[in-house]
């Protein structure tokens, strides 16, 4: 886990690929990732059109997790699917939080991806709940790696709370028409506590303040 | 026929459904009223509605049927749109998939489907109403949404009330009847209920040919049965449904009356022999050294070799268990079953004690090592595959359920039969109408071939295959069409017979226990909690269509398994309050009451007595004078003996058409009759004589009543 980009004091992380590793942009913007080739998309799709194939569980999951951020952090952390070997024609998620340590800023549903419906839905701070994210895709053939939702923290206190994931009971994870096996990941923020000044950069400051003051008084 | 009527009527084989402004209310302007109409809140003039659920395409974008459009019915759009072309996917009924259907399935994505007038009414399932007369024409143009016939029906019975609408299934579609005068009902509150069908006219000529020859000869005197009970013996009159039309009076224009098939408000004759289609205990099948497998060679056919033949023990186990390809998942599958037997637990808040005994007859089981149980040599051998399609329920107004299939295995005690049955109680799967009457052929079709025979065994296992196999029922724990697992021995203590159940649980996808059905805990027997069940329900239980809950007067009531002995019954004190005065119109009974209507003391001894039979235990014992099993399993190396209950009288191997005789074992006086094979296969007769296609056609509605529960 690195930061990538860092725009004080808005935290951005990098997003693993494939294998843990992490997939640098180099425009510093995201993009839909987990996209196969036109020819893998073709036969995955006439495949499932053919009828059922064996399915390996994918995941769901928050990245990067652990997150480490400090105290008054502005963050983000993607929502993530990994490891589908069926096409996802969609589903809903809802995550729940600790409200006492963060606060949820927004969801963005990847609409690039989610071209039926993206639902970013709704954001609760109060009881630490976001319920009802939706997102569907039509045109879209959606399969192995790909993105959910960019979802913005701000960390309020020190502390360690757990992003736990749910499944919509409205909206299943499914493709093809079948209900899909999915592993739901929960996801960890690490909240420090806001660090004191460093003693060297207090003396320094300390110095050249005093040092500005004896150029006046000379003057 | 007045002027307006013909208008109507004219109106509608002309193509366009004709609605008289001071009748109509049509919210959404699409010519047909919302009284009957299939989506309410968008114009659909065609009513299209393909999957027949009745709710319009244009309303529904539920495509798997589950009350809501999500992800599951976007990949099956999906399929459509991009594969098969499913028209039940052009929601817009416009004939091709585009982006029109995309954006309508948009809008009622995450919504449940419709609105619709056009739904199922749960009290009309619930209470099926009668059909007391009844016609159907065949349009001379096509109605605008396809229908090729009207039907007119006048109903009666409590639920109909003044039901303006009644809907039901007719060819496996949900159609509206009105008696608001919407055509091609003619005239608003006549007590005649119209609506517009499709009509299968070749099926129902193939209905009325099946049920003609299937009668053919059959003049004999044929048992009429009430539920369980015989009732009366009458000659087979097959008749006609009398016709809604006065003598004299017409049909609309522009549509010609046709002749239903026979009807009957009498049970059918069997035909068939039962010991191939109902009770099958030949060993010539049940012990076919292909099919089955037993250890011992208990009939000496040499059923020895393959212990994973697909009728063996194992393999009905293996198929039910969560991962049928993995040895190690089927072991301890298997093991977790029997180990069930070797603690104490609780069901319903009732102990259901443990029997460690069983370890005796696994040797080299200890019950705790999976791997320490020889599934390849499982103790089991099969005795019977009974035919239980009477326990279905096909009713036009929904609500279907479909009936079992079952294999009764008996236990082997060091290669001697041993008094404990296992029964493997399967849900057939289609419950459709057109699916029981298909399944119903197939089982009376058994009868042509030879037991044993390979055609014989071939379509015997098909017929099981449907509800054996794995992924019978992807809808059902683990796929399997599973529906409980029935114990009933002795064996394991030697001390009082005892009967549990076993259902798949959907957590540990494992055999765990569950309650005995319709039967309380054995200690709430003779007690004034059961005293005021049977008092309050007093109605119901003579119909037989009462339901012991789970919990009774803020109490645990439902049995977590039964122990009973040879003169179990279920008993009643004497009533502290009123009985019925008099009995139920849903009650048929006993011939042997002194007067109509019955003594207090006769209506007091049937309720009890109906209350006693739908027990575990007492139907398994005094109340049929049954020794303790209905299909014994320890007769050595013939076919079962089954009980007078089963086979009528004497009670024996062979299935007959005497009349089993018992006296009530409370000693009423009163004596009851029983051959429910008998009653099983007119019941199997009137499923397969059915034409789906009419509401009531042929003596199903009426024979296949009200079997409420699982038996």
């Amino acid at each position: 886990m690195r930061k990538l980009i860092t725009r004080n004091p808005v935290v951005q992380y990098a997003v693993s690929g494939p294998g843990g590793q992490p997939q640098a942009d180099p425009a510093g913007n995201r993009r839909p990732r987990g996209v196969p080739s036109a020819l893998a998309v073709g036969l995955t799709f006439v495949f499932a059109l053919l009828g059922p194939v064996p399915v390996q569980a994918g995941s769901v999951l928050f990245q990067p997790t652990p997150a480490s951020v400090q105290a008054g952090d502005l963050f983000s952390l993607d929502l993530v699917g990994q490891g589908f070997s069926e096409i996802v024609d969609g589903g809903g998620l809802s995550f729940s939080f600790d409200a006492a340590l963060l606060q949820v800023t927004g969801v963005t549903v990847d609409t690039t991806t989610w071209d039926f419906l993206a639902d970013n839905g709704t954001i609760d701070n109060a009881t630490g709940l976001v319920s009802e994210i939706q997102f569907n895709a039509f045109l879209t053939t959606v399969t192995n790696d790909f993105p959910i939702a960019t979802v913005d923290f701000e960390a309020l206190a020190p502390g360690v709370t757990t992003l736990g994931l749910s499944a919509s009971t409205l909206n299943p994870f499914a493709g093809n028409g079948e209900a899909i096996t999915v592993s739901l990941v929960d996801g960890s923020v690490d909240i420090a506590a806001t660090p004191a000044p460093a003693v060297p950069l207090l003396l320094l400051t300390g110095l050249a303040s005093a040092a500005h003051l004896r150029r006046r008084t000379a003057a | 026929m007045s002027r307006i009527i013909r208008d109507l009527c004219t109106g509608l084989v002309a193509g366009a459904l004709v609605i008289p402004p001071a009748l109509a209310v049509d919210a959404d302007t699409d010519g047909v009223d919302d009284a009957i109409d299939n989506c309410t809140a968008v114009s659909n003039p065609a009513q299209r509605d393909t999957d027949g659920d009745g709710i319009g395409n244009r309303c529904d974008q539920d495509l798997n049927d589950d009350g809501l459009v999500n992800s599951l019915d976007l990949g099956l759009f999906k399929r459509a749109f991009f594969g098969d072309h499913d028209p039940a996917a052009d929601f817009n009924s416009d004939g091709v998939l585009d982006m029109a259907d995309v954006a309508i399935l948009r809008s009622g994505f995450l919504r449940e489907p419709g609105p619709t007038a056009v739904a199922l009414d749960p009290a009309l399932a619930a209470d099926p109403p009668e059909v007391q007369a009844m016609d159907v024409a065949v349009l001379d143009t096509l109605a605008p949404g396809g229908e090729n016939g009207a039907l007119f029906a006048r109903f009666s019975g409590d639920a109909v009330g003044d039901r303006e609408i009644i809907t039901l299934i007719q060819n496996d579609r949900v159609v509206a009847l009105n008696d608001l005068g919407i055509a091609p009902d003619q005239q608003a509150g006549d007590g005649i209920h119209s609506g517009l069908v499709s009509l299968d006219l070749d099926a129902l000529s193939a209905a009325e040919a099946d049920l003609s020859n299937r009668l053919q000869g059959t003049d004999a005197q044929v048992l009429q049965f009430s539920n369980r009970h015989i009732v009366s013996e009458l000659p087979f009159q097959p008749g006609r449904r009398p016709s809604v039309f006065e003598p004299g009076q017409e049909p609309p224009d522009g549509m010609s009356l046709i002749q239903l098939p026979f009807l009957t408000s009498s049970h059918l004759p069997v035909t068939f022999d039962k010991s191939k289609t109902l009770m099958i205990t030949h060993a010539d099948v049940v012990a076919d050294p292909d099919l089955t497998y037993d250890p011992c060679n208990t009939n000496s056919t040499g059923n020895t070799t393959d212990p994973d033949a697909p009728w063996s023990f194992k393999t009905l186990m293996a198929n039910m268990s969560p991962n049928p390809s993995d040895p190690a998942v089927v072991q301890d599958f298997i093991h977790n079953w029997l180990a069930n037997w070797l603690t104490t637990q609780t069901v319903n808040g009732f102990p259901v004690p443990d029997r460690p005994t069983i370890l005796g007859f696994f040797p080299g089981w200890d019950g705790v090592d999976p791997t320490t149980l020889d599934v390849d040599n499982l103790p089991f051998r099969l005795i019977a595959i009974v035919n239980r399609m009477d326990l279905g329920k096909s009713s036009p107004y929904g609500a279907s359920t479909a009936g079992e299939t079952r294999f009764v295995f008996g236990l082997l005690n060091a290669c001697s039969p041993s008094p404990m049955t296992v029964i493997f109680e399967y849900g057939d799967v289609d419950a459709s109408c057109a699916g029981q009457k298909a399944r119903a052929d197939d089982w009376i079709a058994l009868d042509a071939e030879a037991l044993g025979s390979p055609a014989y065994l071939s379509a015997l296992k098909a017929l099981t295959d449907t509800v054996t196999l794995p992924n019978a029922a992807p809808g059902k724990v683990n796929g399997s069409a599973l529906n409980q697992l029935r114990t009933n021995e002795v064996a394991l203590t030697g001390t009082g017979w005892d009967m549990r159940e076993f259902v798949l649980d959907g957590g540990t996808q494992q055999l765990q226990y569950a309650t005995v059905k319709q039967t309380p805990d054995a200690n709430l027997n003779g007690t004034a909690v059961t005293d005021d069940f049977m008092e309050s329900h007093a109605n119901a239980i003579l119909c037989e269509k009462h339901t012991v809950p789970l919990s009774y007067l803020s109490a645990a009531y439902l049995g977590g398994s039964i122990e009973y002995g040879i003169s179990s019954i279920w008993d009643w004190a004497l009533p502290s309050g009123s009985l019925p005065g008099s009995l139920p119109s849903c009650h048929q009974g006993n011939a042997s009451f002194s007067g109509s209507p019955p003594t207090p003391a006769e209506m007091q001894s049937e309720v009890r007595h109906k209350f006693s039979l739908n027990t575990c235990d007492a139907c398994h014992a005094a109340e049929t004078a049954t020794g303790f099993t209905h299909v014994d399993p320890t007769t050595p190396t013939a076919p079962a003996n089954l009980s007078g209950f089963l086979v009528g009288s004497p009670p024996g191997p062979i299935p007959n058409t005497t009349p089993f005789s018992v006296n009530d074992p409370a000693g009423s006086g009163l004596t009851r009759e029983f051959n429910d094979l008998e009653r099983r296969g007119s019941i199997l007769a009137s499923i397969a004589s059915q034409s789906c296609l009419v509401v009531g056609v042929g003596s199903f509605a009426t024979a296949q009543s009200a079997l409420t529960i699982v038996h």
